[in-house]
């Protein structure tokens, strides 16, 4: 429902249908039934929002119980928001239409660094005091979820409470709590106290930080009762875990507009530098069954023409073809066509791919991560020159044209040599095409090179390596565009002053609160958009709140050295971490969890892949 | 294979659907309805859907209209029920019928544009006021660029009515795919001639033929 002070604002902005709400499967309730008022806020524009899995998942769960009604608020776009602070028009929920400041819980989901700022201006445009000290009353609690919540420390002094690990169960178990705490009238610390003895709630305010002088963390010590390490939830039976049938059709053209169904949680792969390899494990799948009635209640619910078989790395499903047999019974007949994101190297095969190529072609990616074979093992991403020819030859043989492959610049141990190496791999890629004689006549061959910039992340084996300075990675760029020979080969880039800030947050500490205050009095947002990041905004408010960006983000930390995240636990056990750092140094490999239990500490959940027969 | 006309209303928060989103929409609805689409048999086949007029971001219309071909057999009725539940609240369906003016047809359009003020006297002498004016000019984009337009030989017909809340002006301009003229020009002219400068709610009632009949 548009509330009328916004609708006035509607004629003037661009795509007036982010800020309407009324689309298909989207919840109304009345109010006089509702006891909790939730707001489910994404802290970016809605496109981008609405394309999120964990929202749809959550927002329908959240509407389960009567009492409860959750919805939803995105950031505004900032044409927006200009016209609504010059109006006074606050944030509003799209359900209701009514400001953020009316909810019992504010929710953000928290999928990436760079959206701290939209957080805090979220915040402030709902009306809402920014600083958790500041939000005296129950009302108003500001919680968080989503990968950031394994280091939340930079933003800690804004949330009230967080949820570490998965969502489904934790959250209706909080509202619960919350509802019986509001009806007697408790304060909030009361209310937080009780929530801190569930398993996996993480009240930040409960924890006192003290650093050493030369700035990293001396100690990290509960109080109110709060336990000593925060403890992931994590659904185990995937089968049974909660997945709408129905979810809801933007009318807006969104970024990933297509039914999405999830096959499993968590990898088998332990790449060394990927964070949600580690903080989802252990690897818990659906049975094809399962992702088949999923798939189907979704399409025939949405009218979407389109099925996404979404996970970590969808070829290692165990049942990726018995799965895509069932798919394909119905889905063609329907005009439905199914995409499979995440493919590796290795789990591209013939037969898979003519049952994908039988509906639509989409483009192909791949991700070899890094150019030569020294690299790769260090990274443990345990694929071969060899795999990836003779991945793209099958390709190439079936038809395709167009390869992108990604790689990450910056990588611990990493020389010239290896970058170098990138734009020799797309150059093989190049001549693979050529020299196949089964290639798609008359057509010629387009490789994307696309290179990011390697970002040290807590929970990994790597969350104690340095990030490349901006020098180095400006070295490394220049490097790889200087290698590639060929015109049939595009090299992309990621900025790499996005990649510091990034950085400096993934593994920041409570002092950075102050930077991201600071930021927000400057209003700045949006900073997950090229247009509105700005490297200098960021270096001066650093500057100005006394903080190195190169103490977070360019250190190489000691083993020994508490972590500002030490007290949140996602299972992995810390000696494995310290384990799989020094196999990288010496361009060891580690089996993937199918091949072998590496004993990362995972098991201790009591289900998953660690328990199934090898 | 035939031709049908669905027969919807734009109203709430899918006035602000635009045109290229709201086909998209009607498109995933008829394939929730299970409604028998033909389908062209392109490269990359997809469902023949055109509307009659497309309607302005923000606009109410209360007698909208698409086409699509039909394979198969199914009644009118039957088509009607199963678009009424695949489709969002703000776009209800009146009715489903057989085609029979081509859209091309369309030469006018019947609006109704409601504003709210403290004074509905004031404002509608205001109005009546310009519209005693021999030519209206007022700047309009076109695909050739701005352009001057004179839009006072164009309205057809205008009339005022004072409402408790304001003011609601009856107005019926050329429209179709020949010339168009969107009824927001009328308060850009308000807004030269005596500095109005209020929100209207505007919304398309009907649409006609040349020789003013409903377009069906």
């Amino acid at each position: 429902m548009i509330n009328k002070q916004m609708e006035a604002l509607l004629p003037q902005v661009q795509k007036p249908g982010r800020y309407v709400g009324g689309e298909l499967n989207s919840i109304q309730k009345d109010l006089k039934n509702i006891d909790l008022r939730f707001v489910f806020c994404f802290p970016d524009i809605y496109e981008v929002g609405m394309s999120h899995l964990g929202l749809r998942i959550l927002y329908s769960e959240l509407n389960l119980p009567d009492y409860l009604w959750c919805e939803r608020a995105f950031a505004p776009w900032t044409d927006m928001e200009e016209l609504m602070r010059e109006t006074h028009t606050p944030l509003c929920a799209l359900e209701s239409g009514d400001a953020l400041s009316e909810f019992d819980i504010i929710g953000f989901t928290l999928q990436y660094e760079l959206c701290y700022t939209n957080v805090l201006n979220m915040l402030e445009l709902g009306g809402i005091p920014l600083l958790s000290k500041d939000r005296k009353g129950l009302k108003n609690l500001v919680v968080a979820g989503g990968p950031c919540v394994c280091n939340l420390e930079p933003i800690a002094d804004f949330i009230d409470l967080a949820f570490v690990g998965e969502g489904e169960e934790v959250d209706l178990e909080v509202c619960d709590l919350y509802r019986e705490y509001k009806k007697r009238g408790a304060s909030k610390e009361e209310f937080l106290e009780a929530a801190a003895k569930i398993k996996g709630v993480y009240v930040p305010s409960f924890y006192d930080v003290q650093y050493h002088e030369d700035g990293t963390v001396k100690a990290i010590t509960p109080t109110h009762g709060a336990p000593q390490k925060v403890e992931k939830r994590l659904m185990l039976d995937m089968d049974h875990c909660y997945f709408p049938d129905k979810c809801m059709v933007p009318f807006l053209e969104i970024i990933h507009d297509r039914a999405v169904s999830e096959v499993f949680r968590g990898c088998i792969r332990g790449c060394r530098f990927c964070q949600a390899g580690f903080l989802y494990r252990p690897v818990r799948e659906k049975s094809a069954d399962t992702v088949n009635r999923q798939c189907r209640d979704l399409c025939e619910s949405t009218g979407y023409n389109e099925v996404s078989l979404s996970s970590l790395s969808t070829s290692d499903y165990s049942q990726i073809n018995p799965l895509l047999d069932k798919l394909l019974e119905w889905t063609k007949d329907e005009k439905v066509s199914i995409s499979l994101p995440s493919l590796r190297v290795d789990g591209f095969q013939n037969e898979m791919m003519n049952k994908i190529k039988s509906v639509r072609r989409s483009g192909l990616t791949f991700a070899p991560e890094a150019g030569t074979q020294r690299m790769r093992n260090v990274i443990n991403k345990n694929i071969t020159e060899e795999q990836l020819l003779k991945t793209v030859n099958t390709a190439f043989s079936g038809g395709w044209t167009t390869v992108k492959l990604y790689f990450m610049l910056g990588l611990p141990t990493e020389t010239l040599e290896d970058v170098e190496g990138i734009a020799q791999l797309a150059q093989k890629v190049v001549d693979a095409f050529y020299e196949n004689s089964n290639k798609p006549k008359g057509k010629g061959v387009k490789v994307t090179v696309s290179a990011s910039a390697f970002i040290p992340k807590p929970f990994t084996p790597f969350q104690w390596e340095p990030q490349d300075t901006m020098e180095q990675m400006l070295e490394k760029q220049h490097v790889l565009v200087q290698s590639v020979h060929s015109h049939k080969i595009t090299p992309n880039w990621h900025d790499a002053s996005t990649s510091l800030i990034e950085a400096v947050f993934a593994r920041g500490d409570r002092r950075l609160g102050k930077a991201l205050l600071e930021a927000n009095k400057r209003h700045m947002r949006m900073d997950g958009w090229d247009h509105y990041f700005s490297l200098e905004n960021w270096l001066s408010v650093f500057k100005d709140c006394g903080i190195d960006p190169a103490f977070y983000a360019n250190r190489r930390r000691n083993f020994d050295e508490i972590l500002p995240w030490d007290h949140i636990d996602y299972g992995i056990k810390k000696e494995f971490l310290i384990n799989e750092c020094k196999k990288a140094y010496c361009a060891a490999t580690t089996p993937n969890c199918r091949e072998a239990c590496s004993a990362c500490g995972a098991a201790r959940f009591g289900g998953g892949i660690c328990y199934e027969k090898r | 294979m035939r031709s049908v006309r669905v027969w919807f209303q734009k109203i709430g928060a899918a006035r602000y659907i635009s045109h290229l989103d709201l086909s998209r929409c009607v498109a995933r609805a008829a394939q929730r309805a299970k409604i028998p689409l033909w389908y062209t048999k392109g490269f990359n086949t997809h469902a023949y859907l055109t509307f009659a007029l497309p309607l302005s971001l923000g606009f109410y219309g209360l007698r909208e209209s698409f086409d699509f071909r039909i394979e198969g057999d199914i009644s009118n009725e039957e088509i009607k029920e199963r678009l009424k539940k695949a489709l969002p609240r703000d776009l209800p369906i009146l009715d489903v019928t057989e085609p029979v003016m081509k859209s091309s047809a369309i030469t006018f359009a019947s609006y109704e544009m409601k504003i709210d003020c403290d004074n509905p006297d004031e404002l509608s002498r205001q109005f009546q006021d310009m519209m005693k004016k021999e030519h209206l000019i007022v700047p309009k984009n076109t695909k050739s660029g701005w352009i001057d337009l004179d839009i006072r030989p164009e309205i057809q017909k205008l009339s005022i009515k004072e409402t408790e809340t304001g003011i609601l002006i009856d107005v019926l301009l050329p429209a179709g795919n020949q010339f168009n003229l969107n009824p927001s020009l009328i308060l850009t002219c308000a807004e030269k001639e005596f500095s109005f400068s209020k929100q209207a709610e505007i919304v398309r009632t009907e649409l006609y033929d040349n020789s003013f009949k409903k377009f069906v």
